[in-house]
This record gives C-alpha cells, structure tokens and sequence, in this order.
C-alpha cells in the first residue's frame, strides 16, 4: 500500500518554488486537494454524526466510485460523463447496501463490534477487487480514452500555467458542497438527518423512517465520495484495490481535525490537510516522502489541543 | 466541632450555566448530612467537583485539614472519600466478589507490587488471599455473601444498589457519599436501606453525605439538610427547620405543602 | 455448587500439560517436515500476537489499532542487531546504515528482548498522548502512530534500508525459541490478568470513571497495559523477522492488525484462551484456505487461483462473526482446569448417571 504517486497528474512544478507563480500554482493545486478530501471527509463525518461509528469502508467506497467509471467508459461503452453519472449513483447505492447488510444490524450492539464489522467491510472490499478487478492498476488517463484530453489544457493566468482540470475539480467541489448544504438545510430530508444525529429515538417519535434517513445519509456521503474519487482519479490517473486507503484515513483525519459530527467542520479540515500537504511538500520538499503522515500529525496535535475538532461542540462526559 | 470536610466558595460553570454557584458548607464527623433540591439544582456537580471528577473554578475543598480540591479522583479516594453513582456504574461484567476488591487495589501504591504480583512472590500471594478474606467479610457484613460468585449484572436492582454501597466501603473511606441510593426503590427496600446506612455509618466509623429526592429517607436519617436550588445553597438546617422553612417550600415544592 | 480442584493439583496438571506440549514440540522439530515445523512457528508467534493485543482491547478496553508498528519496531530493532557488519554493508547500499548500528552484532536473545524493550519505549511515548483520547478517536490515533512507524521505516534509508528492507536475516527462529516466548508471553500475561491488576484493567474496562472513584489510577494503568502490550509485540516481530528472514515495511501495512484482531476476536476479546485458540485456528485455517488460491478442478471445469481469495474469505468470517457471534469461542471466559473439570464431570454423569 504505497501513497499517492508523488507526481501529481498534473501542475506539474519544476525548481524554484519559492516565487509567486509557483505559489500560486501550488494554491491552486492545494485547494483542489483539499477539496476532494472534504468531500470524502463529509461521507465519514455524516455517517458518525448519527450512527457514532467510523466507517472505515467508506475509503473503499470512494475506490469503487472510480472502478464503477472506469468500467463504465472501458466495458460498457459509455460516454464518459454518463459513465461518471452513473457511477455516483451506483456508488451511493453500495453505500447504502453496505449500510443495510453490515451495520443496521449492529445497530443497538457494543460500538467496538459495529467498528470491527467496518474494519472488516474495508478490507472486504479491497479484497474483493483485487479478486474482481486484479492487483494491478488500471490506468485512468485521458490519453486511454477515459474523459476528453482537452481538460489537460493549459490556462496561462500571467506567466502561471494551470490545467482547466484543475478548475473543473475546484468548480465541482464547490458546487456539491453548495448542494449538499442545500440538501441538509432546506429539504425535509435533510432536517430529518439534522434530527436523527442529536437523537434517534426521539425523532423516530416524531413519526421520521429512521431507516430510511440513515440509507439516505449513507448514499449521500457515499456518492460524493464517488465525485471525490473520480476528481482523485483524474488527478493521479490510476485506480487499484488500495486507492482509497490512503484518501480515506486523510479525509477521515479531516472529520477530526474540523470536529467530527459537523459538517462544515469537515469541510474546514479537508482543506486544511489538503492545503498543509501540498505545501509542506512544496517548500520542504526533502520532507516528501513523509506526506502521508504529515496529516496524523496535524491530527494528534489538534486532538490534543481540543479534543472535539476545529468546529467541534465540546461534550463533557456524564458521570 | 469536628470538622471532615469544608466546601469553601465552590464554583462550578458549564460553559455559560453555573452549575454550583459560591456553594459554602461543612461536614462534621461522623453526621449524616442530606443534600436535596429540585432537578438540576447542582447537587451531583456539588459531589463531582468533591470527589475530583470535576476541579472547581472557583473556591476549594479541605478535607481533614488537607486542600484537596484540583487533585484526581483516584488520589481523592486515596484520602478517604468514597461514592456511589446516580445511575449505578458497576463493574458489571466482573463477579461480586471482584467488584468489592477492585476497591481494595488502592492499597498497593508502589508500582513495585505489579512486578510482585507477576511474578507470584510470597507476599504477593498473601495479599491477593487477604483481599480476596476481606472482600468476603465485606460481603457477609452486608449481606451479599451468597451472592459472590454472581456476575454484577445479574443482582437484582435493589442489591445491585447495596453493592455499590459495598464497593465504596471496600476502599475504606472516612466519608462515603451516596448519590441518590434509594432511586428506583419500593417502600420495603427504602426502609431496608434507611436501616443499613445507619448501620454502616456506626460500623465503619463513617461520615455520610446523601443526596436523595425521597423525603422520607432524607427527614428519616439525616441530622441536617442542605437545600440548593440553582447552584446555590438556599438554606440549612435540621429536618423540622427545613419542612418549616417557606423559602424551601416555595423554591423545591413550588407552592404544595411538604409531605 | 461447583466443584473446585485442589490448587496442587491444578499446578501439576499444569506442569504435566506443558510437559507434554514440550515432548510434542521436540517430536515435530525431529520428525516434521519443514512446512509443518513453519506452522509451528508461526502458530507460537501469532499466539504471542493476539495475546498481547488481547491484553491492550480486551482486558483494558483500549481499542488499539497500531499493533502493527510495534510489530515492526521489533522486527527491525532485533534484525540490525542479529546481521553482521558486512552483511550491513552490502544491504545499505543507498545509504550506510547509521554509526552504532552498523558496528554491532549480537546474538538472537539479547536482540529479542531489546527489541521488545524498544518497542516498549515507543509504546510509552505513544501511550500518554493518545491515551488522553477516547474511543474511536483513540482508535484512529493509534492506527495513525501504526502507520507513521511504517512511514518513517519506508523513509528513514539510513536506518531501515527504506522500501527495499532488509533480506537475508539469519533464520534464528526455531521451534524453541517461538514457543518459548509464546510460554513466557501467556505465563506473564495471564499472571497479570489474574492478579489484583488485572481486576483493575477489567474495572477499567467496564467503566473508567467508576474505576476512578474506587481509586484507580486510570490513566497510568492503561499505559501500564499498553506498554506491557507493546513489548510481547516487539518480541514477536523479532521472531517473525529471524522465522521470514526478509521485511520491509509493507508487512507491517494496517492488514497485519487487521489479521491480529481477527485472531482476537474469533477466539473471544477478552479472554487469554480464547486469543490462544483464535491464534490457533487462524494459523493452520489460514493454511486450509491456500486451496481458494490455488488451482482446482470440478468435474470437467478447471478453475485457475484467484490471488485474493484468502482475504476476501477472511474478511467475510469476520463480519459474519460480528453480525452472528460477537463473543467468539470464549466470550470473557477463560479455559481453566475448573472449567474443563466441570465439563468432564457433567459428560461422565450424563453418561453413567449415578457416578458422583
């Protein structure tokens, strides 16, 4: 299970990073980083806020997000972005099987049990890839006919250059986050999901299908992660059964550091790891190949500083 | 006057809610002292702050002539403060037998009993089977012998309730403090409980504080009352004084008369 | 009532049983063939594995997914003090491995114990900041201090030869050693369950904060624990490293947990027998299931290996454990001589009726 190719599938930087160009390069770079990790990170953060369980498959559901596109254009056939549609909504629905399978009924169970079952739903799934798909990565490059190569054309803004990828990916995370919010606070469904996390019996009183808002809730965190993961893929072209491990645990470190539970603090944590890593990598670049733990760094010292999250609502224990 | 325990000026906030306000008292040896008020009145954050679970904001404790406030919970029953949970906390997947001596480990304080007791040395053997003896004697003087090698969990409730008791006393504390003991209780069992807390008190020497919402536990047993409401202490006294008293009627009972 | 056994019967029963064990060892060290004397060994190391994570998430309740990094501490702490000087100089090529390392050479026992003594140290740093977390997020911490060890050996080229690791170790491991340590391992920690520290670790376990009020000092007992876990830790990966004679850090990725706490959990979180025999059944199941990966043939239709196919089966026992039989073989219980007395008893009376 390596990291992330060091090499981004784009901007790519050469020499002196240190001028406003290459700042400027690596910013752009650091949001679109950092917003596909808050987008895997709201799939971990909602799912805690009303289950109180971290649902380590969710990684892995952001791996499948990117085989079910790939499979999409490559054996079906289809244009790429009815396969990129698709394969969302496919996504969400394997979120919310593996709900209904695996953690429903461990609902009322010993949360270490529902953790464990999680633990062993991941590697399920990665497993079973390497089964289904094989070991070996497939490559998601334009240049395979996977989306347009156009998207790899460059944007001079002064003497910067920036793929339009890059601003795809910026522009789409925006507008599911946009959505997501929409979702959560001016639909019905949504305030039903706001009830459920503060108190699932008491909104069951209120005559609210807990079941269903959960499913809900899972195949809304599971198909941004399917966004998060096609953005991913197209930035660092390749899939294989491990991809998402590594995304996975960041944007879940993401959840943390924002304050898990809280959606907006996902949001906050994700950029701040996605911005901290292309940084540190950028102007300490001997420290590279120590980018993956740069983020449980981040995460012991916000831990320690204030337990709950950036954004977290403190919850003194009741003796 | 012998004084245990003083609470001097305590203050305790919850974010922007003042749980325990400016809370002034004394307990004196060997009494039986009640704390009631209406729900949320700040009586259990009153024990917690005592017992080390919370550090107070303001003000201190001194028990036995020492400032105990700000210390950990595990050091506090060190010196010789036991308690009872509101909602029961036991151990309860262990035995009843290993409940009452998981209060007695605070009696190996060097680290060097660890390695003693891995190794099985003469004396370390010695005191596990004095333990164990005296978890027993705990046992039988309070009834739950039979019951020993039981799980916790499977006592019924209102034992369930005596062996936290038991567990408290297994410390060996000076001062015990009972969070609501008899929640949950029916008559008979109430005056069982009455019984047994005078008992203990003068068997093990012991000074009890008690929180308790049934009236007839509280004007039974106890010599004096404190009365909070809002954090705050409102008024003391013994049991006639505190059934007289108006501002007590008016702020625990609302306007009903007492009993 | 239940019948007890007297105590010096139990420790001669105990005594004969290891006693026999040991003749069984020596006899497949003499007779077995080399792939059953692996199993063997991987059998001992696996136990001390589970025995020790039991001891951390079972009997003290801290949910630790970092296992892994400890594993890995011992098993390169004891390989750079078992290779010889030379050996060192053709493994390190990218970088010369670091100045007193590369002028010592021990034998295997002192790099053992100080490999677990290593690892002990990094779990008692790792210990008091984590375990100021709770829960899930002392799970999560862990997991990341487990993978950050395995980070930094895939970087620290000066130190662990990076993501080439270290080949050729000296296969030291033998039956003897193995299951020696897996007897010190069990003796040690099962004495400590057993003892008035153990009570507290469960106390611990069952709720912390009335552990606190009976005088326990929380904090330091759970480190206590995860230090102690630590160290067997360390001493099985040094086994394992001289048994595999090659690692780098990929063996050391989150899945070896993962495989550990399945070995757990089967035989029971929470009981030293059960982790035992999970380790057990885990090692010589996991030997069986070789033949999902392998060829075979139905009838007519020959199907080739699925690589794959162990895990994938592995991962659905363990939810299927989960979602059917969360307490596993042993539940919290232990296998004692009372136990297995009480069951010989029960059959015998089934069977005779008047015998008592």
């Amino acid at each position: 299970m390596t990291g992330a190719p060091a090499k981004g599938g784009f901007s790519k930087i050469g020499g002196d990073s240190l001028n406003l160009s290459g700042f400027l390069q690596h910013l752009v770079n650091a949001v679109s980083l950092g917003g596909i990790y808050a987008l895997i990170a709201i799939g971990y953060t909602m799912v805690y806020g009303i289950l109180r369980l971290i649902n380590f498959a969710h990684g892995d559901v952001f791996t499948y997000g990117i085989y079910f596109a790939f499979y999409g254009v490559v054996l079906f056939l289809m244009p790429w972005w009815i396969a990129f549609v698709f394969s969302i909504f496919l996504t969400a629905f394997l979120g919310a099987f593996i709900e209904r399978i695996a953690y429903r009924p461990l609902r009322n169970a010993p949360r270490i049990s529902a953790l464990i079952t999680a633990i062993g739903v991941s590697f399920f799934l990665q497993n079973f890839a390497v089964v289904v798909f094989g070991g070996r990565a497939k490559s998601f490059n334009p240049q395979t006919g996977i989306y347009p190569t156009s998207f790899l054309n460059m944007i001079n803004i002064g003497n910067v250059r920036i793929p339009i990828l890059t601003f795809i990916t910026i522009g789409i995370v925006f507008v599911a986050l946009i959505l997501l919010m929409w979702i959560v606070y001016r639909t019905k469904i949504g305030m039903a999901m706001r009830a459920i996390s503060k108190d699932i019996p008491t909104t069951r009183l209120m005559g609210v299908n807990a079941d269903r808002v959960i499913s809900f809730t899972f195949m809304l965190g599971s198909g941004l992660a399917a966004i998060g993961g096609i953005l991913w893929a197209m930035k660092y072209p390749q899939v294989y059964p491990y991809t998402g491990m590594i995304p996975g645990l960041k944007a879940f470190i993401a959840a943390v550091v924002g304050g898990i539970g809280s959606i907006q603090g996902a949001m906050v944590g994700g950029f701040i790891l996605g911005i901290s890593e292309i940084m540190i990598v950028a102007f300490v670049p001997s420290l590279a190949g120590y980018r993956d733990a740069f983020a449980y760094a981040i995460l012991l010292f916000v831990l320690l500083v204030k337990p709950t999250g950036i954004l977290g609502v403190e919850v003194s224990e009741k003796v | 006057m012998n004084e245990v325990l003083r609470i001097n000026n305590v203050t305790k906030r919850f974010g922007g809610l003042v749980a325990v306000d400016r809370f002034d008292g004394y307990v004196k040896q060997g009494e039986l002292l009640g704390l009631i008020g209406p729900n949320g009145a700040g009586k259990t954050t009153l024990f917690n702050v005592i017992t080390g679970m919370y550090a107070p904001d303001e003000g201190n404790i001194v028990f036995l002539g020492k400032d105990i406030s700000g210390h950990k919970p595990h050091e506090i029953t060190r010196c010789g403060i036991a308690r009872t949970f509101q909602n029961i906390r036991l151990f309860s997947d262990m035995t009843v037998l290993e409940n009452v001596m998981v209060s007695q480990h605070l009696k190996l304080r060097n680290w060097l009993w660890f390695f003693k007791s891995i190794v099985k040395t003469p004396d370390s053997i010695r005191m596990e089977k004095q333990m164990r003896e005296e978890g027993l004697r705990l046992l039988r003087r309070v009834g739950l012998e039979s019951f020993a090698n039981e799980k916790a969990s499977s006592l019924p409730y209102g034992l369930q309730r005596k062996l936290e008791i038991a567990r408290a006393l297994a410390t060996d504390p000076k001062m015990l403090l009972l969070d609501e003991p008899a929640a949950g209780m029916n008559p008979q069992e109430t005056s069982e409980l009455m019984e047994f807390i005078k008992q203990i008190r003068s068997d093990f020497h012991l000074t009890i504080m008690i929180i308790e919402h049934d009236m007839k536990v509280i004007m039974g047993i106890c010599e004096r009352i404190y009365v909070m409401d809002y954090g705050k202490l409102i008024a003391e006294g013994n049991p006639q004084q505190i059934q007289s008293n108006p501002v007590v009627i008016k702020a625990y009972l609302g306007e009903e008369v007492l009993l | 009532m239940e019948k007890t056994l007297p105590n010096n019967l139990k420790f001669f029963l105990t005594i004969v049983l290891i006693f026999l064990i040991g003749i069984l060892l020596f006899l497949a060290n003499n007779k077995a063939s080399e792939y059953v004397i692996l199993i063997l060994n991987l059998m001992a190391i696996n136990i001390i594995f589970s025995v020790s994570l039991t001891l951390i998430n079972g009997i003290t309740g801290i949910f630790s997914l970092g296992h892994a990094g400890f594993i890995a501490i011992g098993a390169y702490v004891s390989t750079l003090l078992t290779l010889s000087v030379s050996q060192k100089e053709m493994t390190f090529l990218i970088k010369p491995l670091i100045y007193p390392l590369n002028q010592i050479q021990l034998p295997f026992l002192p790099a053992t114990l100080i490999a677990g003594l290593v690892a002990a140290g990094f779990g008692y740093i790792v210990a008091a900041p984590s375990l100021r977390l709770i829960g899930d997020y002392l799970a999560i911490a862990t997991l990341g201090l487990g993978e950050t060890i395995r980070i930094i050996a895939n970087n620290a080229w000066s130190i662990t030869n990076g993501a080439l690791g270290l080949k050729a170790i000296p296969p030291y491991t033998n039956i003897y050693w193995s299951w020696g340590w897996a007897f010190v391992t069990v003796l040690v920690i099962s004495s400590l369950v057993k003892s008035s520290y153990g009570r507290a670790l469960k106390a611990i376990r069952e709720d912390p904060i009335a552990a606190k009020a009976m005088g326990i000092n929380v904090f330091s007992h759970q480190v206590v624990s995860f230090v102690l876990g630590s160290l067997f830790a360390g001493v099985g990966g040094a086994l394992w490293a001289h048994l595999i004679t090659t690692i780098d850090p990929k063996s050391f990725a989150f899945s070896k947990t993962f495989e550990i706490l399945i070995m757990a959990v089967l035989g029971g979180l929470g009981s030293i027998s059960g982790a035992i025999i999970g380790a057990s059944i885990y090692t010589v199941g996991l030997e069986f299931l070789r033949v999902l990966e392998s060829p075979f043939k139905i009838g007519f239709i020959s199907f080739p290996g699925i690589p794959g196919m162990r895990m994938v089966v592995l991962s659905v026992l363990l939810i299927v454990l989960m979602l059917f039989w969360q307490r596993g073989i042993m539940g919290r219980k232990e296998l004692s001589w009372d136990s297995v007395y009480a069951l010989v008893a029960k059959r015998l009376k089934k069977r005779g009726g008047n015998d008592e």
